[in-house]
């Protein structure tokens, strides 16, 4: 799966803030970068509870604050095992577009690996209305705190460096669970209805020369 | 009194009456048997010999088991439970439908009268403690029958008095009362009642008496249910339901009537009124004995493909049972079993950009039905299991499966009928369930309805 290099300018541009070890400017051989189709996005609201209700999802935006938290899901990652390596540093991505006020450096929000799995039914209080292994351990949604990365952010772009829960969760594992976002102050982000701001999962791909 | 005696005098007393009147048309009608000159002066008669005889006209027709005669169903709760009254002056024959062999003397003093239709009280007259005993139980199922047969004939003298001969005949037999009501009665005018189950809740409430033979098979009618979600968020977010049906039983015999029904579905949810899945039955009492009707009933839940909205839901499959039903009815008590499986099939939904694909697996349905009843009502109540081999959601990255699953639920129901209209209200809620299961697992919304269960009510118009 191919994308214009123009959509993923910002994503690239990232490495020269010296977070991440991506240069646009200068890429590394052998490799290009790839994006995974964003398919789940669910906001989690001890308001919203019906598994239903429109503005839990297929939003422009979403805004995410303590007791309000968005699920991530790419359920066709799975599919890109055979084109994802970690060796020598490659790393994925996760990029979020912020719809505040452009600034740079560290964010409140992190994206966390989620631990329980969920459906789009997933309301505050349940993962998914299909049985007892569908309720929260934690309202809100089960997270590994330890897992949790901070966003950076460059102007309104906003990546998280999530190769660790790839390693662990996704490849390790086979948990394809998705991330969670939360935030510890309110921020407005993208929802998938914002064709260029979504959501975007990036990894890099060897090319065979 | 010695049996020999009762019967001599039965005889007598049947004869008598039959013979005491020199006039008389060959062919009356009775109408409803009042001029008005009577409606004065009405005691209720609670004691004495009318009233004991109506006790022994009751175990006549109990003992003859005139109940199981097709069209004769309403006769015993009709001697048995109509009011009596006796008048303070004798009533004179003025009208044609005194002038019965039954009604009135060789004077023209009427004995009794009532109106022919079902509940009516009776009222004697003075004349009438003159008779002896086998004359006033002649009396009795004489009144009796211009109450309990149906519309088309029981206006009819000849034949009102023909079945009274058969049964208070010395000999009487329930296979001769048969052959005398088979001769008179018009078969296309009495049905058993079909069987209920599956979306069919409450036919057994619609008929009076649930032995009994009627003519009246056939209704139309409108239900609403109140959905209870509880903490377990639905699966579908419906609130409300409101079905009509219309269930015509137009073929088959006296005893197997076959019919069909329809019933459309309009669900109430957070995103507006959407129209339900659409129901078809087919009814068919295929057996009756000892007091027993058995029926078999399929039905069909189709998926209106109008709606995508409903559609892509949990709701959104078709869905055919097929089931039996087996039910007994004593005086004032009824029990009734049903047995159904419904077969499974699978629905698709798209929440977001992620489809699901709900897989539901074959069910079996056990349920038990009982109450009392009364004339007019009926209080009872139902506990239903299903038995579910499985119910799945599929997606990419999800695979649910909750293997075998139990849903228990009970409720009451309870209903008033006010001559061929009947109300009903019912309740149902989930017992027990294992792995947190509630009828939106089963995805069979007209049957079972949604969420944790709900409250309904039901107005039934019978024809």
């Amino acid at each position: 799966m191919k994308k214009p290099m123009s959509l993923l300018f910002g994503v690239l541009a990232l490495s020269g803030c010296g977070k991440f070890d991506w240069d646009p400017s200068n890429p590394r051989p052998s490799t290009t970068v790839m994006e995974v189709p964003l398919d789940g996005v669910k906001l989690l609201s001890p308001g919203i509870r019906d598994p239903h209700d429109p503005i839990a999802f297929q939003q422009a935006e979403y805004e995410i604050k303590p007791q309000q938290n968005l699920l991530l899901r790419y359920e066709r990652l799975p599919e890109s095992y055979e084109k994802i390596s970690t060796d020598n540093g490659k790393l994925v991505l996760l990029k979020v577009t912020s719809l505040d006020a452009e600034k740079n450096g560290r964010t409140s929000l992190e994206a966390c690996p989620v631990t329980r799995n969920w459906s789009m039914h997933a309301v505050w209080a349940l993962a998914h209305p299909f049985g007892e292994k569908g309720i929260w351990t934690t309202p809100g949604g089960d997270y590994a705190k330890e897992g949790c990365v901070v966003g950076m952010q460059k102007g309104r772009a906003v990546t998280f460096d999530v190769t660790r829960w790839y390693i662990d969760y996704v490849r390790g594992r086979r948990e394809n669970l998705g991330l969670l976002l939360k935030s510890e102050t309110a921020v407005r982000v993208a929802g998938e209805k914002n064709a260029e701001g979504a959501p975007r999962l990036f990894f890099e791909k060897f090319v065979k020369n | 009194m010695p049996k020999k005696f009762f019967w001599l005098k039965s005889v007598v007393a049947v004869l008598g009456l039959v013979t005491a009147v020199s006039y008389g048309d060959g062919y009356v009608r009775i109408g409803n048997g009042d001029d008005g000159s009577d409606l004065e002066g009405l005691t209720p008669l609670t004691t004495g010999p009318i009233q004991a005889a109506r006790e022994k006209a009751v175990a006549l027709i109990q003992r003859l088991g005139v109940s199981g005669v097709a069209g004769l169903g309403g006769l015993l709760p009709e001697v048995q439970n109509s009011r009596l009254f006796l008048a303070k002056a004798d009533g004179v024959s003025s009208l044609a439908s005194d002038r019965s062999n039954f009604h009135s003397d060789v004077t023209g003093k009427v004995f009794a009268r009532t109106f022919a239709q079902p509940y009516a009280d009776t009222r004697f007259f003075p004349v009438a403690q003159k008779l002896d005993e086998g004359q006033l139980i002649a009396l009795h199922v004489h009144e009796g029958l211009h109450r309990a047969l149906s519309p088309s004939v029981r206006e009819d003298e000849n034949i009102v008095s023909e079945i009274t001969l058969a049964i208070t005949a010395p000999t009487a037999s329930q296979d001769q009362i048969r052959k005398v009501a088979e001769k008179v009665i018009p078969q296309d005018d009495v049905r058993a009642l079909p069987p209920s189950g599956g979306f069919s809740q409450a036919p057994t409430f619609s008929s009076r008496y649930l032995t009994e033979r009627f003519s009246r098979p056939s209704n139309v009618g409108y239900g609403v249910t109140q959905f209870w979600n509880g903490s377990v968020p639905s699966l579908y977010a419906i609130h409300r339901m409101h079905t009509v049906n219309s269930d015509l039983y137009p073929f088959g015999g006296a005893d197997t009537p076959f019919g069909l029904g329809l019933q459309a579905s309009v669900l109430e949810g957070s995103t507006g009124a959407k129209m339900g899945p659409f129901g078809i039955s087919a009814r068919l009492r295929v057996w009756g004995k000892r007091d027993f009707d058995i029926g078999v009933w399929s039905t069909a839940s189709l998926n209106v493909l109008s709606n995508e909205e409903l559609k892509q839901s949990p709701f959104g499959r078709d869905i055919y049972t097929l089931g039996i039903s087996m039910r007994k009815t004593i005086e004032n008590f009824y029990a009734e079993n049903f047995l159904s499986v419904s077969f499974g099939s699978e629905s698709t939904q798209r929440i977001g950009a992620v489809d699901y694909t709900y897989q539901f697996g074959p069910t079996l349905n056990a349920k038990i039905r009982a109450g009392f009843r009364g004339l007019g009502f009926e209080l009872g109540g139902f506990a239903e299991l299903f038995l579910a081999d499985y119910f799945k959601v599929v997606s990419l990255s999800l695979n649910e499966n909750t293997g075998r699953y139990r849903i228990l639920s009970i409720g009451p129901e309870a209903s008033v009928r006010f001559d061929n209209v009947t109300l009903t209200v019912n309740g149902r809620y989930l017992v027990d369930a294992s792995q947190r299961v509630n009828f939106d697992y089963l995805g069979n919304i007209l049957n079972t309805g949604a969420a944790q269960g709900g409250v309904g009510a039901a107005v039934r118009v019978e024809f």
